[in-house]
């Protein structure tokens, strides 16, 4: 009885060698015969959280295997950014990143990873733009009508800012430097106390996110100045878009993504990237994407893999201009 | 009868099988989750949150809910029985619960939490009921200098929790230092981690209530093991408070009720700070402060009346504005969101079966929790009667579990058993960990507020004085000091008057 388990390992040792030379086909062919991790760094609850949710939803239905979607929030999702670069690329273990991937770049030093060498772009899940919202007690007919406003206090205006180092914070700063606003940011630890005080008159405008921003324009708690977008958007088009006003102003998207390590099997990465279109372009997909006031995308992993790049840069450029100082 | 034709609308929907049924699951979850050390909410409510696809988005906020203000009542139960807090809130039952259990008093202890629980709770929900409209505009009122004024009022009736202000103060102050590890959040610079990436988001508030009451307290308790008060036998009538307990319990009760319904709607405060503020308060109103800290019933009673009606108010700001008062109601609203509802002040109108089935839901929770805990008292007493040398293991194992669970991180644990040995010796110089950890909870919110105060003022101090609301904390507070310096001033002559005259004799 005792040689079994030797003999069980030779076998095994022996047959290793065959299942190498099977090649990368077989093991896209294979693919997924174990549970899926999908990593996230943000707390369970959020919009990425609940992209990753969807992602894991459909995939666990078309591949017959269990999806386990693990939240790691903290560091501007740079622990579980760190997690998947170094996990191994066999397509088991994967990142739900959000816009902070390419924008850490700007704000840290010593990032663990490199957002683009250490990652196997899969998809992108969605693009979002957000709201410029006023308090309810100051109301604009135009965003020039805001920047009338603003020029007359002797003060200038105050910013809520929800995040430190959130595209909504970028987004704040690339607006006062274009509209060249006096302007104060005034931090605040995430987006929901921002828009408690700027709901109860504390702060006087604020970039919000386009789902938490919806109800409270409807219902008068807030005003929508402007959208983001380069364009207005389909379903609030009484709100102007930036650039109808600021001619030059270079639209910004936050996105969704699902990234693996580097050096995935491109086989799995194809495949990936199709059943997650599909997923995302679904019923459940879609209505998710239309709450954050966003339409289901289709792009290649190359192109993904390209819009990575050019998002590290394009952040870079603003938080040069912002002045932000690298922790 | 606008509020009667609505309960009736909550009734309807309320009273189905299933709502029940998820209504229950939540609260006997929630109890479960609220007894087992460092397994919060927060992470039952993460667990169960894909399982909400599943259902439908109104008995999915029920059962959420249900874990939510579950956790309430059984948070204090190991905080009483092996001064093991749950949850931060119920850090402050181990002040007065613990020596009562020590006492034989365990049983007194658990039925005085429930029954304070539930007053708390059907509290919040009146005011939840009747006034959500009118409090959340209330809340909003409540800017920045406000906040920290009342922080302030926070901080010094920390200090009242020691028998010495001094030494109270001292460990407030060693709390706020330990708050400022992290990031910083007006410049997002990273302070005091030492090159650790894990305590870029500060040190886990639940690793530091565990190790500083719960793993101190079993270094302490190797050495000085005393099994002689297990053996006695727990009959019904030592679990059932006598009429003394009674009169001091219920005055207290409501003013926790008060206290905590308050701090519930203002969104980011929660139920730890309404905790703590009701225990000072008690202390403050005693006629003996001295029996505080060795088994007071109305230092068990107040605050688990507050941490539990603020677990209800904390339901208005998030459901009439959208706007979540602390992580885990943030995760509930999550799975609103989920189901493609958006929370925010047309809930209650475009949405009524589902606010007001919550509300209804709200109090058939409650009463099951009552009805769950009280029978359950005998069993949990008899968790005092294993051998320590079981006992302690699986705590330690409970411990690890429940920190690690927070946020799936490695580093908490030896942040634990780190912050766990810091207790010990604190314990050993006679420090009280009370006051350590309300500085450690309310010094980044004060920073905050503090600063974002004066950025919106333009640098202007006068900000704090010249806004009515936070003017008046402030008065309080400067009050509040007047009387700890006269009350110790008057302590110290005392001693000495009783000193010269032992002389002189």
């Amino acid at each position: 009885m005792r040689l079994t388990t030797p003999r069980a390992l030779l076998v095994l040792a022996a047959a290793a060698p065959c299942s190498l030379l099977l090649g990368t086909q077989a093991v896209a062919d294979n693919y997924p015969s174990q549970p899926i991790n999908l990593i996230v760094g943000a707390s369970a609850g959020g919009t990425t959280d609940a992209m990753a949710r969807e992602v894991a939803e459909g995939l666990a239905q078309k591949y017959d295997v269990p999806t386990v979607v693990d939240n790691r929030p903290g560091a501007g999702a740079s622990i579980a950014t760190e997690a998947v670069a170094n996990a191994d690329p066999d397509g088991y273990t994967l990142l739900v990143a959000y816009t902070s991937h390419t924008l850490n770049e700007s704000l840290f030093h010593e990032l663990p990873y490199d957002p683009v060498e250490d990652f196997s772009p899969i998809s992108l899940l969605g693009e979002v733009s957000s709201i410029l919202l006023s308090r309810p007690d100051l109301e604009f007919d135009s965003l020039q009508d805001m920047l009338d406003y603003a020029a007359e206090q002797p003060d200038g205006i105050t910013f809520g800012v929800g995040g430190l180092g959130s595209s909504l914070h970028m987004e704040t700063l690339k607006f006062i430097q274009e509209s060249e606003v006096v302007g104060y940011e005034i931090p605040y630890n995430g987006t929901a106390p921002a828009i408690a005080d700027l709901i109860g008159s504390h702060v006087d405008v604020m970039f919000a996110p386009f789902a938490a921003a919806m109800p409270l324009v409807e219902s008068g708690d807030a005003n929508a100045i402007a959208v983001t977008s380069p364009e207005r958007m389909p379903n609030l088009d009484d709100i102007p878009s930036i650039n109808e006003t600021l001619s030059d102003y270079p639209t910004t998207y936050g996105w969704f993504g699902l990234l693996g390590p580097a050096g995935m099997d491109p086989a799995i990465v194809e495949r990936l990237n199709a059943d997650v279109t599909e997923i995302m372009h679904g019923e459940s997909g879609a209505d998710l994407l239309e709450r954050e006031g966003a339409e289901p995308i289709d792009i290649s992993a190359e192109a993904f893999a390209a819009f990575i790049v050019d998002d590290v840069e394009r952040w870079k450029a603003i938080a040069e201009a912002g002045d932000i100082e690298k922790q | 009868m606008d509020v009667i034709a609505n309960l009736g609308i909550g009734l309807q929907a309320a009273l189905t099988p299933t709502m029940l049924w998820y209504c229950f699951i939540g609260v006997l979850l929630g109890t479960f989750i609220g007894v087992l050390p460092g397994i919060g909410p927060l992470a039952a409510i993460s667990l169960l949150l894909p399982i909400t696809y599943y259902i439908g988005p109104e008995v999915a906020i029920v059962m959420l809910a249900g874990v939510y203000y579950g956790a309430q009542y059984g948070g204090s139960t190991a905080a009483i029985l092996l001064r093991l807090p749950g949850t931060a809130s119920s850090a402050v039952a181990c002040i007065d619960g613990n020596p009562m259990a020590r006492n034989g008093r365990a049983g007194v202890a658990l039925f005085i939490t429930t029954i304070a629980s539930f007053a708390g709770a059907i509290t919040g929900l009146i005011i939840l009921i009747f006034f959500s409209p009118y409090i959340a505009k209330l809340g909003l009122k409540f800017g920045s200098a406000e906040y920290f004024s009342l922080m302030l009022l926070g901080l010094v009736a920390a200090c009242t929790f020691s028998d010495s202000p001094l030494k109270g103060g001292a460990m407030v102050v060693l709390g706020l230092l330990l708050s400022m590890i992290g990031t910083d959040v007006n410049t997002g610079v990273i302070r005091y981690t030492f090159g650790f990436s894990e305590l870029s988001s500060g040190l886990s508030l639940v690793a530091l209530a565990m190790g500083i009451f719960g793993v101190a307290d079993i270094i302490r308790n190797i050495n000085t093991i005393d099994t002689s008060r297990l053996n006695e036998r727990f009959t019904m009538r030592s679990m059932l408070p006598n009429r003394d307990d009674w009169r001091l319990s219920l005055p207290s009760m409501a003013r926790g009720s008060a206290i905590g319904s308050f701090f519930g709607t203002l969104p980011g405060t929660g139920a730890s700070i309404s905790s703590f503020m009701a225990y000072a308060t008690e202390k403050k109103l005693a006629k003996n402060p001295q029996r505080f800290g060795k088994g007071a019933i109305e230092g068990v009673a107040a605050p688990e009346a507050a941490n539990n009606a603020s677990a209800q108010t904390a339901f208005v700001p998030t459901l009439t504005l959208g706007i979540p008062g602390d992580i885990t109601m943030a995760l509930i609203l999550g799975a609103l969101i989920i189901h493609g509802i958006t929370p925010g002040p047309q809930l209650i109108t475009s949405q009524p079966e589902l606010f007001w089935g919550l509300i209804v839901s709200f109090i058939i929770g409650n009463i099951l929790l009552v009805l769950f805990n009280i029978p359950m008292i005998g069993v949990w007493i008899s968790l005092l009667k294993i051998p320590y040398r079981l006992l302690y293991p699986t705590i330690l194992i409970f411990i690890s579990v429940g920190v690690f669970s927070v946020s799936n991180s490695i580093f908490d644990i030896y942040t634990v058993i780190g912050i766990g040995i810091l207790g010990y010796v604190l314990n050993m110089l006679r420090f009280d960990p009370a006051p350590l950890l309300l500085g450690f909870i309310l010094g980044p919110l004060m920073e905050e507020h503090f600063r974002r105060a004066l950025l919106l003022s333009r640098g202007s101090l006068d900000t704090f004085i010249d806004r009515p609301i936070s003017l008046t904390i402030l008065i309080i507070t400067g009050l509040a000091v007047c009387f700890i310096i006269a009350s110790s001033v008057r302590r110290r002559l005392r001693a000495l008057r009783t000193a010269k005259e032992s002389h002189a004799s």
